[in-house]
């Protein structure tokens, strides 16, 4: 997963996330942990909700 | 059979040497007689109650309301022994005062400006999205996105690592 390492205040950067659905239908849920020296959000969770057709 | 003065006057003295304090000053009785006194007074101090004794043997099934746990209240300034109840008068107890010490409330508000002030030049990680639904997916897809972050700090933000879970 490509993520920049350092962001310099004001600056702002992308982290491509690559997502399998897989076989099982219905709904799913997977998150992604980023972790920074941010002290009030040290680990930040993000969330892809997909619904697999069966 | 007649008794003469003498005898009448100790069969007087006999009888009723309790009560009279003539007779007893002189057999010397007089401590037993203050005993008898306070042991008349402590025995009127300890009487019975009012709701034992004879006028509730007649009624047994009756329940004691004293048994019964009695809210906190203050009553007034009514003669205990009135010959009438008088209506007793409740007085609500004043709550306590404030404490003096700040609340919990305001020690968290000194707390937060405190960090703020302390996390002024401290770096921020602000993400373009926390939950991205993609709906309905067919099996065996990869989805790509990319998240957009930024550094909304004044510091630099080191991004430490970014784990699936």
């Amino acid at each position: 997963m490509d993520f920049p390492k350092v962001l310099r205040p004001g600056q702002a950067g992308k982290i491509n996330v690559k997502v399998e659905t897989g076989k099982s239908p219905g709904p799913h849920t997977k998150s992604v942990t980023i972790k920074s020296n941010d002290p009030n959000d040290p680990s930040h969770l993000v969330q892809f909700a997909f619904d697999v057709k069966g | 059979m007649t008794l003469g003065a003498r005898q009448v006057r100790s069969l007087h003295t006999a009888y009723f040497f309790v009560l009279n304090y003539d007779a007893m000053k002189r057999l010397n009785l007089t401590p037993y007689a203050a005993l008898l006194v306070l042991v008349a007074l402590l025995s009127a101090c300890s009487g019975p109650s009012e709701n034992s004794g004879a006028s509730n043997t007649n009624a047994p099934q009756q329940a004691n309301s004293n048994s019964a746990p009695q809210p906190q209240i203050a009553h007034g300034s009514a003669p205990a022994a009135a010959p009438s109840p008088a209506p007793l008068t409740v007085q609500q107890i004043p709550p306590p005062p404030a404490p003096a010490a700040k609340s919990p409330a305001a020690g968290n508000a000194n707390a937060a400006k405190a960090s703020a002030a302390g996390n002024a030049r401290a770096p921020k990680l602000v993400v373009s999205d926390k939950k991205i639904d993609y709906g309905k997916q067919p099996q065996d897809k990869a989805l790509v996105r990319a998240i957009v972050i930024k550094n909304g700090g004044l510091a630099d933000l080191n991004i430490e690592s970014v784990v699936p879970s």
